[in-house]
């Protein structure tokens, strides 16, 4: 409903000429804008750089994605703030409450808005893009693999449907819990009002869309074939889709590393009064580490992309070994990238999860500081255990041992988060609705893919199994069956608040067990594939793995229906379910405690914290988490 | 969909902030960006000592001049020609280096005027001019190379430094033209933390300059 202050507010910000220009500005100006620059200096490169008969195409390639990247976020906005602050023009407080959307309805949702609420949603949005043409390209995968000598796809483009696959997932899963919800709950989950960077928070989502059409683009330039790890000196020799997909990551780099300074600046420097370290919710916690560790990481991917641009359209050699470069060192800076990366996917789900157990347990979270111990102890360790990716490949041999141990040491703080999530549950007062079923799926998930990562972390058991299908099934149960299954029980639960919808739960139970059952039947059989010797990264096989691949595809298939039924779910839910109250499961933490919708500041009172957000079944004076202003109204009170 | 601004009447944008919040805020940014941005220059000097440790079929400072790469040509030239590759001549990394360095110093003496409300855009241009001046050497040393891309892998690094470098100075004009602009206006007489910004962030980039051209030119 329409207030009269509201629209006098809205008068006040629509009505100013101030800005007037950019307001125009969204995604479709972006388009414009990425394809207008990106085919003004592919002309140029074309009349330029082009005659080079080594590099011209890869040079003309990199002209193109470079006017691609900066034409689309020119178009959309994103420089505009920078672009303002140098002419010295500051922005109105008109020009600022337009930017975060006030008055614009639905259409801010393409605009490059400021609120952090609306940054959330759309990052939601993307992550759904991203897994449906991820979860497609796996379907093709799964369809080639079906029988044994299957010409659905030819070789080359079987390798190019795995390698972006591979990579639109990683992508996708790095930000399935990064971006939407630490963009639209963590906030509101400290007290604070905002990101402490709104600009740089819309731009991180912004960025990353202009990362994705490069990413789609290596289909029509050749395919990249030398997997997601596009390990040299293959990716050196494939065409300039390595190019389009360098320059995905680095885009994608620049996102993530705007992204995790603005979570962890946020936290420092934004959280209300009483919210203490101690008393700051486990999501909160796994949002900031994964955001420091992700700022460690994504350097090492940048060097790597940048180096592997500047060997396909400048002709160095820093993985051509013929002229002095080593492919030792793509792998080495990968994977000191590669492997806390695995731990930024998964730490913000895991807190997530830890969040619906706490909440649908009725029990306040058990051993809360061990969880933060363990965490940060996983974040630490992660940074030293890069080499157990490269056992096989014969590099400093001697290191493995002292790599075996610390993979293995990695199994403790993670053993350690496994213990705390049961204990929490233990004797609770289960309350089992769709976020629990999917907090149990994780559970299970969690053990398989956990201990079949001790075998991969052990030297002479790697050296069977690093080249087969064992390793896709270990990594299938840590990201998708753990962090993606996390992610989705931190999605139902918050899925309330973030649309205003209560999810269908009946038609969710019928995905999960989808999900459930197809995601066993499809990775075990893969385990089994494994045990036999089955190579993977194969599109074609020998026939004594043709039983556990048909197994396989038709989990796979399951797999996929239970994610479409929960996607159908999920829309028609958020399009006509039934209006959520503010706090539908009585939770504790601040995000419950407002209003829902969201107001722009997230509170209209000022906040301020008492105690934990996890006081469940504890005295009176223990439950209350926040306390709020000084006239503290009925819509407050829930869940106190 | 959830329309957020329904009940919001009383709030301002982002015009919460003191002078003071702001300072810390974006102090505290730009000190995690520029953790981010060390962990790169760690790493690409790790790869220098990497690739020359290796030296991987004589490659580090010699170079098999062949018609194609086979990289991407996939030929095998029989008739290599290999030659050693010439040190690049310390004297434009160190000018380069330096007028970074004196850009930052010059950075730090405007805020020190900027605290003490005298005059400091003028020096500001003057930073800002070095800052030119650092990335026209840039450019010209990237002219007077005594080897080209393809001549290995000391080639490529020094060039992959001197691209580096580039980068980063770009950011620090586009800095110091920001806080000279807004200078100019009589914007700092009273909140001058973002000159502080901008020079901590030219000097960083001077130091990781120097990092660099210390092992280009002692490690070759």
């Amino acid at each position: 409903m329409t207030t009269t202050q509201e629209r006098r507010l809205e008068d006040t910000v629509l009505g100013s000429a101030a800005g007037r220009f950019y307001r125009h500005q969204n995604f479709g100006t972006g388009l414009l804008g990425g394809v207008g620059l990106g085919f003004l200096l592919w002309l140029l490169g074309e009349y330029t750089v082009n005659n080079n008969p080594n590099y011209g195409t890869d040079m003309v390639v990199t002209l193109t994605m470079l006017g691609w990247v900066i034409g689309f976020n020119l178009g959309v906005g994103t420089f505009n703030a920078v672009l303002h602050w140098i002419l010295g023009h500051d922005q109105t407080k008109e020009d600022e409450l337009y930017a975060a959307g006030v008055g614009q309805g639905k259409s801010r949702y393409w605009k490059y808005c400021t609120d952090h609420k609306v940054v959330g949603t759309q990052y939601l949005i993307l992550v759904f893009v991203l897994f449906f043409i991820g979860g497609t390209l796996a379907m093709m995968i799964r369809t080639q693999l079906l029988t044994p000598n299957s010409s659905f796809l030819s070789p080359q483009t079987y390798n190019a449907i795995v390698s972006i696959h591979g990579m639109t997932m990683i992508i996708a899963t790095i930000i399935m819990v990064s971006g939407p919800f630490a963009n639209f709950i963590m906030p509101i989950m400290i007290g604070a009002k905002d990101m402490a960077f709104p600009r740089l928070n819309a731009m991180s989502i912004w960025v990353i869309v202009s990362a994705v059409p490069p990413l789609m683009a290596t289909f029509f330039v050749g395919g990249v074939n030398a997997g997601w790890t596009t390990y040299a000196p293959l990716s050196v020799q494939d065409g300039p889709a390595m190019v389009c997909f360098a320059f995905t990551i680095i885009t994608f780099v620049v996102s993530v590393t705007v992204a995790g300074i603005n979570t962890l600046i946020t936290v420092l420097t934004m959280r209300a009064p009483g919210m203490t370290f101690s008393r700051m919710p486990v999501f909160v916690w796994a949002s900031v580490i994964g955001g420091a560790l992700g700022l460690y990481a994504m350097p090492a991917f940048l060097l790597d992309m940048t180096m592997m641009v500047s060997d396909h359209a400048t002709g160095t050699s820093f993985f051509v070994s013929a002229q002095g470069g080593s492919g030792w060192l793509w792998e080495n800076v990968f994977w000191i990238m590669g492997h806390p990366e695995v731990y930024v996917i998964l730490i913000p789900p895991v807190g997530a999860l830890m969040e619906v157990l706490s909440t649908f347990s009725r029990k306040p979270m058990f051993a809360y500081k061990m969880i933060i111990g363990a965490m940060i102890g996983i974040a630490g360790l992660s940074i030293m255990v890069w080499a157990h990716h490269m056992f096989t490949t014969g590099w400093a041999p001697d290191l493995a041992g002292p790599f075996m141990l610390t993979t293995e040491l990695i199994s403790i703080p993670t053993g350690i988060i496994f213990l705390c999530a049961i204990g929490t549950m233990w004797r609770g007062s289960n309350w089992v609705r769709l976020p629990m079923y999917f907090g149990f799926l994780f559970i299970w998930n969690f053990i398989v893919g956990g201990v079949t990562g001790i075998y991969l972390s052990d030297v002479p058991a790697d050296d069977y199994f690093h080249g087969n299908m064992f390793v896709t099934a270990h990594f299938h149960y840590t990201l998708l069956g753990g962090a993606m299954i996390a992610a989705t029980a931190g999605l139902c639960y918050w899925f309330p608040k973030v649309t205003g919808r209560m999810l269908d739960e009946k038609t969710g139970r019928a995905a999960f067990w989808l999900i459930a059952i197809g995601f066993q039947v499809t990775y075990l059989a893969q385990f089994y594939e494994g045990f036999k010797g089955m190579p993977r990264r194969v599109a074609n096989y020998d026939p004594i793995f043709a039983p556990e691949n048909v197994v396989s595809s038709i989990g796979a298939y399951v797999l996929m229906a239970g994610w479409i039924v929960l996607l159908y779910a999920l829309v028609s839910s958020w399009r006509s379910g039934s209006i959520a109250p503010a706090n539908p499961w009585s939770a504790k933490s601040l995000e419950w405690q407002t209003l829902t919708p969201v107001p722009l500041e997230n509170f209209l009172e000022d906040v301020t914290v008492v105690n934990d957000p996890y006081g469940y079944g504890e005295r009176a004076e223990l439950q209350v988490h926040a306390v709020f202003g000084s006239t503290s109204d009925a819509h407050h009170g829930e869940g106190h | 969909m959830s329309t957020t601004q329904e009940h919001d009447v009383t709030h301002e944008g982002g015009h919460h902030d003191t002078p003071e919040q702001r300072d810390r805020k974006e102090l505290s940014a730009l000190v995690l960006f520029i953790a981010g941005d060390a962990i790169f220059l760690i790493l690409e000097i790790l790869a220098w000592f990497y690739l020359r440790a290796l030296d991987t079929q004589n490659g580090w400072r010699f170079s098999k001049a062949t018609p194609a790469n086979p990289a991407t040509s996939g030929s095998n030239n029989p008739h290599t020609i290999v030659h050693e590759v010439a040190k690049v001549a310390p004297g434009w990394t160190i000018v380069i280096a330096a007028l970074a360095l004196i850009a930052g110093l010059a950075a730090w003496w405007a805020e020190g005027n900027a605290r003490k409300g005298v005059a400091h855009a003028p020096i500001l241009a003057a930073a800002l001019v070095v800052a030119l001046a650092a990335i026209g050497a840039q450019v010209y040393q990237f002219q007077i190379l005594p080897f080209s891309t393809t001549d290995g892998t000391y080639a490529s690094m020094f060039e992959f430094f001197m691209g580096s470098v580039l980068a980063h100075l770009f950011l620090v004009v586009v800095v110091l033209l920001g806080v000279w602009n807004r200078a100019r206006k009589g914007m700092y007489n009273e909140v001058w933390y973002q000159i502080r910004l901008a020079r901590v962030w030219t000097l960083w980039v001077a130091i990781s300059g120097i990092f660099l051209a210390v092992t280009a030119i002692f490690f070759a």
